[in-house]
């Protein structure tokens, strides 16, 4: 028969313990005590019961309605809940699991240099950060607190920026400062003078990853910025045709032309092909083709007052009512343009609608002090 | 063609320079990244970059170090030769720019290729030496001509490698390889192909100077007698040999040959280097001469590099303490005579001023690391501790570019100095030094375990302790008797009453982390297993005791006391105890005490029955005595306690 040693946490199969140490002296005191009575041990007393017997000399017998031993299923059960210690056995991998050393974060020293234990950027590895770190989502946090780190799939999942804390950054700039030139003094005081003194602003990416190429397809691509007013010799027929030419490439608000280049293999030549385009826009917005007389009021960009119909209701109205004065009808001019060529909004609608009230005189039947707000209309 | 506008707005700003752009500063590619590689310093805890830094896979010995590493080399090995087998399965031709690694070519099959001279050539280039050798033989066969040049570089290449393929130890790419694994010494191939190719080509300087050096290299016996003849011939037709033929011919010289080739390499006008002084040397130290003549000549040959000045190389100092102090010594060690070690220190101190004192210590040859080696070799041997930690110091200094060999002459070298500064450093700053370079630099091993055991049984300080027992586990000392009985020690040595609460529990852990293992180990009893069996012994059994009842788990620990009372614990193949040994007359004591201390006679009378089988000479009469005053026994129990001792006594 097999008894176990209950060796702590673990249960391991010893050759028969126990029953059969009946010959050891502690045994032989332990029988002689309960004897005497003074000692009774809970098995023994269940022994000592067993044996009693009732009034016609029959033992007491025990009603088993379940198997006495418990089931396979029910086993499982209870060691899958806690309820009942794994067994343990002696497994072949064991200086392997020996060898598993303990985390060194804990052994880091506080005071120690950590741009030197992170160098670099790296995935997230728990041994080696000495933080308690804790990462995911629990229903009720307040209850439990999010996982811990150790094993924590969400920690490696994000980015970190172990690698750039501020003493790293600190380090990598001192290091780099003999590398550097100083920033031109000009543009510290006038810092307006960027745009007219470097109006093509270019841009691009560098793409650096671990891999066996060098190439990003991203790398190619060049942005080029460039603001209208950056050409002065521009007149007004060239300035039109310049934004006819970009088309939408052309910023309004900013009053900025953007051109992106990634149509060629390397960012060379598509640097190369961004600045011919430019170049061709240039020369082409200066010259005056004999097919642009044929440019009719359609063809603007912007609805012009000038030649409109209202011009000419404006004009016949002024000939039949004699106060409308020119100025009122220069305002007017200006916000009919503003409320034809923005988007329209209730406070442009409004603002046309004075206008018109003023220009034709027709007073408010009742003055309302404020208009009302856009979201209320 | 018109200008672009880019360029017209360019040249508009530089033509009125309201803005002043400096010049950009110049730099190499790598100046960037070395500026960068400038702000990281060690990290004292990390392990071996070549491995994984993970708890699992930080190796904690040297030997783990060696399969952990070589795995991991040869796994890229076996990697290469399925490439070579199937190179189109494996292609992979997104490299941009082109990298050579993922288009390996099969080398050229000697047996297979047409035999012509451009496959030699080929061949030679590639350093393929036997591949060469055999598509020789073929076309020797075939009576195809070759031509004179291809011809000596076939015999350079042969001598040079004995006609056998380049050695693991030249090989850069595979380091474990290189570095781990010794081919051993080889001996010139008599009557080989090199032998054959030396007949052939014209015997000019050069040829016979290599052919010296090769006989010389690969030195057996006749290649000496050889060499020495090629050499007498050289002169006898007025040709010089080159200074590599000289240096061969003086490391096979014996002492007192020296003197005569140095003289003839003056003779003909031949300029020694350093190398030529540090084959001399190496001859000095060689044969049984006294050692008052080879500390002669050690210093008329120091004093001729001065005065053809020339510098020596770490080499150099190397080959003088090793001859003052003859490594592998072992025992005879303490039978040199002190005057001989005051010497070598003395030595070693200029060296060392020399060290300090001078610029960057560049690098010569490979061997100039085992300076390092020989010097906290010599100095651990004087037992000069400032010797020895300047030794440290000039070594981990930036200006030091001599690198000794990871996982091998650095752990080596590392090994020494902790195992010194073991004995003399306070527990505070060993502990500190401890942790810094195991298992980082210097593996586990018994010999600093052991001492370690000895200082942190009389000076007590858990967090070393804890770290010790940790690295020991983690090394495998636990199949070892002697270590694990010596871990065992360590942890019964530490005063559990003194320790905090977190310490406490700490304690707790490893004990029962200890015995834990020590158990599994005995329970290795099926047959396929048994390999791994390591039997509890009665000692091991009483200290796993006296360690769990001051982890506080006493049913446990009397539990595994029971099992020594056991006799199917103790026979037949299913025994986890060993059926010898002995427990100690203390540890049992110990346990009798623990048992008393709770008023526990059973317990306690086991013990009485374990000093009876282990301790039969000890006299039970006193331990009885103990028993009854301290627990409450029945007349009954008393009686048979008495009449126990009484039939053993």
């Amino acid at each position: 028969m097999i008894s176990t040693l209950r060796a702590g946490s673990s249960l391991l199969p010893v050759a028969g313990l126990g029953r059969r140490l009946n010959s050891t002296l502690a045994s032989r005191m332990k029988r002689a005590a309960a004897a005497s009575g003074s000692y009774e041990s809970e098995e023994d007393q269940r022994h000592r019961l067993e044996e009693q017997v009732d009034e016609y000399g029959e033992q007491f017998r025990e009603l088993f309605i379940n198997p006495k031993r418990k089931l396979a299923a029910q086993l499982q059960l209870e060691r899958m809940t806690g309820r009942t210690e794994r067994e343990k056995y002696s497994r072949a991998d064991i200086h392997d699991r020996l060898a598993v050393r303990r985390p060194r974060s804990e052994e880091m020293p506080v005071d120690q240099d950590w741009p030197s234990v992170w160098p670099a950027a790296a995935t997230y590895k728990s041994s080696v950060v000495p933080l308690p770190i804790r990462m995911g989502t629990r229903k009720k946090p307040e209850k439990r607190a999010p996982f811990k780190k150790v094993g924590n799939l969400e920690l490696l999942k994000i980015p970190n920026f172990l690698h750039l804390t501020p003493e790293h950054i600190k380090r990598h700039c001192e290091a780099m400062k003999k590398f550097t030139t100083p920033f031109p003094p000009e543009l510290i005081q006038n810092p307006s003078l960027a745009e007219s003194e470097f109006p093509v602003t270019v841009r691009y990416s560098d793409y650096l990853h671990q891999g066996t190429s060098l190439r990003d397809p991203r790398a190619r691509v060049n942005t080029i910025e460039v603001k209208l007013d950056s050409f002065p010799d521009f007149d007004e027929h060239a300035k039109d045709k310049f934004r006819h030419l970009v088309g939408s490439r052309f910023n309004e608000e900013t009053n900025t032309l953007t051109i992106v280049t990634d149509r060629c293999y390397t960012r060379k030549q598509n640097r190369e092909y961004a600045d011919f385009l430019l170049t061709a826009l240039y020369y082409e917005a200066l010259k005056v083709e004999s097919w642009e007389e044929l440019k009719a009021r359609n063809d603007n960009l912007k609805v012009e007052f000038a030649g409109s119909k209202v011009e000419k209701r404006i004009a016949e109205l002024a000939k039949k009512a004699e106060d409308v004065s020119p100025s009122a009808v220069k305002e007017f001019a200006e916000t009919w343009y503003e409320y034809r060529n923005q988007p329209e909004t209730p406070e442009l609608t409004r603002s046309y609608e004075d206008s018109v009230r003023k220009l034709l005189g027709i007073s408010r039947l009742v003055e309302t002090e404020k208009p009302k707000p856009a979201s209320s209309e | 063609m018109r200008r672009s506008v880019v360029c017209r707005l360019a040249a508009e700003v530089a033509s009125k320079p309201t803005v002043t752009i400096p010049h950009a500063i110049k730099r190499s590619p790598l100046d960037l990244l070395k500026a960068l590689n400038s702000t990281v310093g060690t990290d004292k805890t990390a392990p071996h970059f070549a491995f994984i830094d993970d708890p699992t896979t930080i190796p904690s010995t040297a030997g783990q170090k060696r399969s952990y590493f070589l795995a991991k080399e040869l796994g890229k090995r076996a990697a290469r030769q399925l490439a070579e087998e199937w190179p189109t399965l494996m292609a992979f031709d997104r490299d941009l720019p082109r990298l050579p690694a993922f288009r390996p070519e099969k080398p050229l099959d000697p047996l297979e290729v047409e035999p012509t001279e451009a496959n030699l050539r080929k061949l030679v280039e590639a350093k393929q030496v036997s591949a060469a050798a055999r598509l020789y033989e073929r076309l020797q066969s075939g009576d195809v001509a070759l031509s004179a040049d291809l011809q000596e570089a076939l015999f350079r290449l042969v001598v040079y490698y004995n006609g056998q393929d380049v050695p693991l130890l030249e090989i850069e790419e595979w380091p474990g390889l290189r570095n781990l694994y010794d081919e051993g010494a080889t001996k010139w191939n008599d009557a080989g192909l090199a032998d054959l190719l030396f007949e052939s080509v014209e015997k000019n300087a050069e040829n016979s100077s290599t052919m010296i050096a090769g006989l010389c290299k690969f030195r057996s016996d006749v290649s000496v007698v050889r060499a020495k003849a090629i050499y007498k011939e050289l002169l006898a037709k007025n040709l010089v040999p080159s200074e590599e033929a000289f240096n061969a011919l003086l490391s096979v010289s014996a002492p007192a040959e020296i003197v005569p080739l140095l003289k003839q390499m003056a003779h003909s006008g031949v300029a020694p280097s350093v190398r030529t002084f540090n084959a001399a040397l190496t001859a000095v130290g060689k044969g049984k001469t006294p050692f008052a003549t080879q500390w002669k000549t050690i210093r008329q040959l120091l004093g001729e590099m001065k005065a053809v000045a020339v510098d020596p190389s770490l080499t150099t100092y190397s080959i003088v303490l090793e001859t003052l102090v003859p490594a592998h010594s072992g025992k005879d060690a303490n039978q040199l005579p002190a005057e001989r070690i005051q010497l070598a220190v003395n030595v070693l101190n200029e060296v060392l001023v020399r060290l300090e004192m001078g610029g960057t210590i560049a690098i010569v040859d490979a061997s100039d690391q085992y300076f390092f080696l020989n010097a906290i070799r010599v100095a651990v041997e004087a037992n000069n501790e400032t010797l020895v930690d300047r030794i440290e110091k000039a070594y981990a200094d930036r200006k030091n570019t001599v690198a000794l060999t990871a996982l091998t002459t650095e752990s080596v070298f590392y090994s020494r100095y902790l195992t010194y500064k073991a004995n003399t450093l306070n527990i505070d700053a060993l502990e500190k030094l401890y942790k810094e370079l195991v298992p980082r630099v210097v593996g586990s091993n018994r010999q600093l375990t052991l001492k370690l055991v000895d200082r942190l049984s009389k000076d007590q300080r858990w967090s070393f302790t804890q770290r010790v027992v940790g690295d020991s586990i983690a090394s495998r000392h636990l199949v070892d008797f002697g270590l694990s009985s010596a871990v065992r020690k360590l942890l019964l040595a530490q005063d559990v009453t003194k320790l905090s609460d977190i310490e406490k529990e700490q304690f707790q852990t490893e004990v029962t982390r200890l015995v834990d293992a020590v158990v599994e180990f005995a329970n290795f009893t099926q047959p396929f297993l048994k390999r791994l069996q390591v039997k509890l012994n009665p000692q091991a059994v009483c200290e796993c005791a006296l360690l769990l009842i001051r982890a506080e788990q006493p049913d446990r620990a009397w539990n595994l006391v029971e099992l020594l009372l056991d006799d199917k614990a103790k026979t037949g193949d299913d025994a986890i105890v060993a059926d010898f040994g002995y427990a100690q007359q203390s540890t049992l004591y110990e346990l009798l005490e623990a048992a008393l201390a709770d008023g526990d006679w059973y317990n306690a009378s086991h013990v009485v029955q374990l000093v009876s089988v282990y301790q039969p000479k000890s006299n039970l009469e006193p331990i009885i005595a103990k028993i009854d005053s301290r627990c409450k026994l029945t007349p009954i129990q008393r009686s048979m306690l008495r009449n126990f001792v009484k039939l053993r006594q």
